[in-house]
């Protein structure tokens, strides 16, 4: 038997054994109901900031930053990790909290920097920058492959002697009074273990719900329009645009264009394994428009294709990683599309709450994670509010 | 020079990359949001608006047979840089048959001014009998230029080949006729921004069957000659076998696996 059950083989679920491994754990099976990053880490942007307002979520990117930039030499193994810097750009509206989020990010050590209208010029030269307020750049930011990074992982993990399973779904929890004793798998086989972290994004949910717990986590539709600029544009940092909400970066000489606000392109659904795998034609629209406006240098772009995922979101926008009134039973879920840049540090987080009830990562308070907080009326929220953006800096 | 149009039949399909799901009238469910333009029918756009540039004078108008929101499988031909569509939509054609959905498109063409040429995907990706190209050229009682590779525009008027696995076959026809092109007719285009914007401004008119003088028994369930019995789904796939090895062991049973296929 394994000391240590893991259900789900996604970026979360890998990072938590990896965190594991790392403090001597080795007794660990991995179970997926289909493949290592076949959920939400397959489908990922990838994109990797620090640029955030929550101190203890900051502080998990820039732990997470250190992983990326050293994977290949720690793993043997290259993860896609694409330094090409992060850019953030805010109207008038939101400059207060801006300057306020960066003082609080420079404090926790993050190498970001207000920068100007020439500055932005001179990495996007395509780009209208004149309804820009202000801007940020992050260096070490950039973006990465979900898919790529989790398979390295995987490999790693291996080679040190963790199981992982792949096609092996688990159907229950297996709990003998409060104390979680293994997992059962959909062939009915019961895999025991005294210790069983929950990892599977929105199907979290219908996992602990026999237990008596409820998971806040909502399946949302997320949409990306994919646009060929028909011109090389170089490799500039990926463009976070909080005036025309939408994110934007190059990957393989196509533009990525997300949609980084509400409006018509987050969709809350109720079977997270049931929606459409391309983009609704009046988000190509949004799409289109938006990019006009943002991108008039770019003389004739076209539209490639879309793509689509879910993301699991809790009402803060904010990950559940916590213990349970199980004893031995463990969540991390509800990454709330932000899962990729931090799932290192979050790794590491997991697996002290386990084997501590507390963790040893600077600047990160292991209990803002917690489940009750819901209950408790302490929401995981940025002090420094955004106009018109979503919870998530 | 007057003016000719370039018909181009296309579907509304449910996409090809979720989950099929079957009603229990055994048609297939075709979720809104999860439908879209046949990608086999891109082929025929592209060929249309290559068509277009071939044919002095001449414009590119995209026809499906659908329910309302079948209009989407029509913008995005319209985004491609189709002119402007037609949607016959009318409760009477649900669940036609392909005799009725040739019937509805036989008259339409007819109907809609112009038309010269009426280009085809070689099949849909739904119910992929690719029958339709053929009976509805019967029904215009135009001749049939079938799965073309290549489409280009002679002196008499079109042209193709046609490649299979004996070779390929060069078969011309005069005006007007019907042409049905293969996914190896030349990859659709992206469509630019500008004619993304532009899509917006095109027209869809509507059609019923009133319009086109086509009487409802013709068409529908009522009229429907062709039934399906019964669906029955594939069985999953079973997981793949993973043969461990210790210090080379796997060879044989590899070898033995091998040799059994
Ligand atoms: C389109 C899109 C863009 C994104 N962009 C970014 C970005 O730019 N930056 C960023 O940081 N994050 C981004 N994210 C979010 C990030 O990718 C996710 O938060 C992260 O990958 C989640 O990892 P996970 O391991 O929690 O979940 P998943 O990768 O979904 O893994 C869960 C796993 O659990 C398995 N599973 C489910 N049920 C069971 C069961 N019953 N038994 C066994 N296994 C089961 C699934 O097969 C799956 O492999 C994006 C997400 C999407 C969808």
């Amino acid at each position: 038997m394994s000391d240590i059950v893991i259900i789900g083989a996604g970026v979360i679920g890998v990072a938590t054994a990896h965190a594991l491994t790392a403090r001597g754990i080795t007794d660990i099976t991995i179970l997926d109901r289909d493949s290592v990053g076949s959920g939400g880490t397959g489908k990922s942007a990838g994109i990797v900031r620090c640029h955030y307002g929550v101190t203890s979520v900051a502080a998990l990117a820039l732990a997470s930053l250190e992983f990326f930039e050293n994977a290949e030499a720690e793993l043997g193994q290259d993860i896609g990790f694409e330094q090409v810097g992060y850019l953030v750009g805010v109207g008038p509206e939101n400059v207060e909290p801006f300057r306020a989020s960066l003082a609080n990010q420079r404090s926790l050590g993050v190498d970001t920097r207000e920068i100007g209208h020439d500055e932005v010029a001179a990495m996007w030269p395509t780009a209208y920058l004149d309804d820009f307020a202000t801007f940020c750049f992050e260096p070490r930011g950039g973006y990465g492959d979900g898919y790529a990074t989790a398979q390295a992982l995987a490999t790693s993990l291996k080679a040190k002697g963790v199981t992982i399973r792949q096609g092996a779904k688990v159907t229950e929890i297996v709990v003998d009074g409060d104390k979680v004793t293994g997992v059962r798998l959909a062939d009915g086989e019961v895999v025991p273990a005294g210790l069983v972290v929950v990892a599977a994004g929105a199907w979290s949910v219908p996992l602990v719900s026999p237990l008596g717990i409820t998971l806040p986590i909502q399946p949302i539709w997320v949409q990306e329009v994919l646009i060929d600029p028909a011109v090389d544009l170089g490799a500039p940092p990926v463009f976070s645009d909080l005036v025309s909400k939408q994110y934007v970066h190059l990957r393989g000489g196509e533009m990525l264009f997300g949609n980084s606000s509400g409006e018509g392109a987050m969709t809350p659904i109720d079977d997270p394994d049931v929606y459409p795998s391309r983009a609704t034609n009046e988000t190509v629209e949004l799409v289109v428009e938006k990019a006009m406006h943002r991108f008039p240098g770019i003389e004739d772009p076209r539209l490639a294709t879309t793509a689509t995922g879910v993301i699991d979101t809790t009402p803060d926008n904010n990950p559940i990683v916590s213990a349970t009134g199980y004893a031995g039973l463990f969540i991390a879920a509800g990454m709330s599309g932000h899962g990729f840049k931090i799932a290192p540090a979050l790794g590491r987080l997991m697996a002290d709450i386990m084997l501590d009830g507390d963790t040893t990562l600077p600047h990160v308070v292991a209990s803002e994670f917690r489940l009750s907080r819901y209950d408790d009326g302490e929401p995981l929220v940025s002090p420094f509010v955004y106009h018109g953006a979503t919870g998530i800096r | 020079m007057p003016v000719t149009r370039i018909l181009t039949c296309v579907k509304f399909v449910p996409d090809t990359a979720d989950e099929v799901e079957f009603a229990a009238d055994h048609t297939i469910g075709r979720p809104a949001a999860g439908s879209m333009l046949s990608e086999l029918d891109e082929y025929a756009v592209e060929q249309a608006l290559q068509l277009r540039d071939a044919l002095p004078g001449s414009t590119v108008s995209v026809l499906t047979v659908g329910p309302e929101q079948a209009e989407g499988a029509l913008r995005k031909a319209l985004q491609m840089g189709a002119d402007e569509a037609y949607l016959v939509t009318d409760d009477a054609i649900a669940c036609s048959d392909v005799f009725g959905t040739v019937r509805v498109l036989t008259a339409a063409a007819l109907t809609v001014p112009d038309v010269v040429v009426v280009l085809c995907g070689m099949s849909s990706t739904d119910g992929e009998m690719g029958v339709l190209p053929a009976l509805l050229a019967g029904g215009l009682g135009w001749p049939l230029l079938s799965l073309a590779a290549t489409l280009t525009v002679t002196e008499a008027g079109l042209r193709i080949e046609r490649t299979d696995e004996v070779g390929t076959r060069t078969v011309e026809a005069t005006l007007p006729a019907v042409v049905s092109v293969t996914d190896r007719s030349g990859e659709a285009r992206y469509p630019t921004f500008k004619d993304v914007m532009a899509a917006k401004k095109k027209t869809v008119t509507r059609l019923d069957l009133a319009a086109l003088g086509v009487a409802p028994a013709e068409v529908g369930a009522v009229a429907a000659r062709v039934q399906v019995r019964d669906i029955t789904r594939n069985p999953d796939r079973p997981p793949g076998r993973v043969v461990v090895d210790h210090e080379g062991s796997s060879v044989d049973e590899l070898v033995a696996f091998l040799t059994a296929r």
